[in-house]
């Protein structure tokens, strides 16, 4: 297995993982909140709210933006 | 903008205004006739700006995008970086101030009325209380699918793609700096598995990207055996369509943050 293969299969490790939290959120088979709901929370306040839409532009403007 | 933040309650309260002129003020008998106002201490010189602006780092979202500006400046975009950090500083103030709001709230017992303004849904917006219209609906999409089209035509950094994702993300920005858009339910705290989890997950992805960045020839390089998520994404960034549909992803990833 090369490091590409390595690196590309901890992303996948991580984006597994991020799935089966969800599932196990929304099945209720583990007592954590759904992606929505963490979203939720973080956004109630005017610091998370700002701040995670400055991160969301952010990605923007470093794939696209000069 | 400070106008958009402003004190503005939807239902039966008022905007509040600011009898001192330095700070936030804040009705304690909340939605009673005798409202007290109590602002919070205002601050004193530079090094009490200072130290307000450090404790509203301590707010996790404002200590990741100054982690972020720090490797967008080290990664050859000082001017993204720079932004970044402004605006991170600028939350940090905030965050600093309401902090102070609320021990000042707690030292004269208001800890319901804290509870309360938490869980309330403060905004400059009207507040939807379902989901939109299937013609508003359909427009946005229509909208969202023209704007991709057009903006992913043009290469990637060039200057009119720059303009388009600068507007489109300012405009959010400045959407959410207002508040929600809807009514919604705020969840309770959550479990400590929960928070352990999600943080694992973000903190674990955030590392993986690290080491695949460090490990490249240098900064700005990409590395084939080290790949970012940066340079995973340029196959399908190279070419138009590809470009239209990671917008649209882009796009709909906004949304449902409005929404939220």
């Amino acid at each position: 297995m090369s490091s590409h293969d390595v690196t590309v299969t901890g992303f996948l490790i991580i984006l597994a993982g991020v799935i089966a939290t969800e599932v196990a959120a929304r099945t209720g088979a583990a007592s954590v909140p759904t992606f929505s709901q963490v979203m939720t929370r973080i956004m109630r306040t005017r610091t998370g709210r700002v701040g995670m839409l400055v991160a969301w532009a952010w990605l923007g403007l470093h794939f696209f933006a000069k | 903008m400070a106008r958009l933040g402003g004190n503005r309650r939807t239902g039966t309260d008022r905007p509040v205004s600011d009898q001192r002129g330095s700070g936030e003020v804040m009705p304690v008998s909340y939605g009673s006739a005798q409202a007290v106002a109590v602002a919070a201490p205002p601050p004193h010189g530079f090094a009490d700006r200072i130290l307000i602006t450090l404790s509203g780092i301590r707010q996790p979202i404002v200590a990741i995008l100054l982690t972020i500006s720090f490797f967008t400046v080290i990664s050859g975009k000082p001017v993204d970086g720079l932004l970044l950090f402004t605006v991170a500083t600028a939350l940090a103030w905030d965050a600093g101030m309401h902090s102070r709001q609320l021990a000042a709230a707690r030292a004269i017992g208001a800890g319901a009325w804290l509870a309360e303004k938490e869980q309330s849904q403060v905004s400059v917006w009207k507040l939807r209380t379902r989901l939109p219209r299937l013609r508003f609906v359909a427009l946005g999409s229509g909208a969202a699918v023209i704007y991709a089209l057009t903006v992913g035509s043009f290469s990637r950094y060039s200057w009119p793609t720059t303009a388009g994702v600068v507007g489109l993300g300012a405009s959010v920005v400045i959407i959410g700096w207002g508040g929600p858009t809807r009514q919604r339910v705020i969840p309770a705290r959550f479990s400590r598995l929960g928070v352990i989890t999600w943080s694992t997950l973000l903190v674990a992805a955030g590392l993986w990207e690290l080491s695949a960045l460090l490990q490249q020839p240098n900064i700005d390089t990409s590395s084939y055996a080290h790949p970012t998520i940066s340079t995973l994404t340029d196959p399908l960034l190279a070419t138009a369509p590809g470009r239209a549909v990671a917008l649209l992803g882009w796009i709909a990833l906004g949304a449902y943050l409005v929404e939220r």
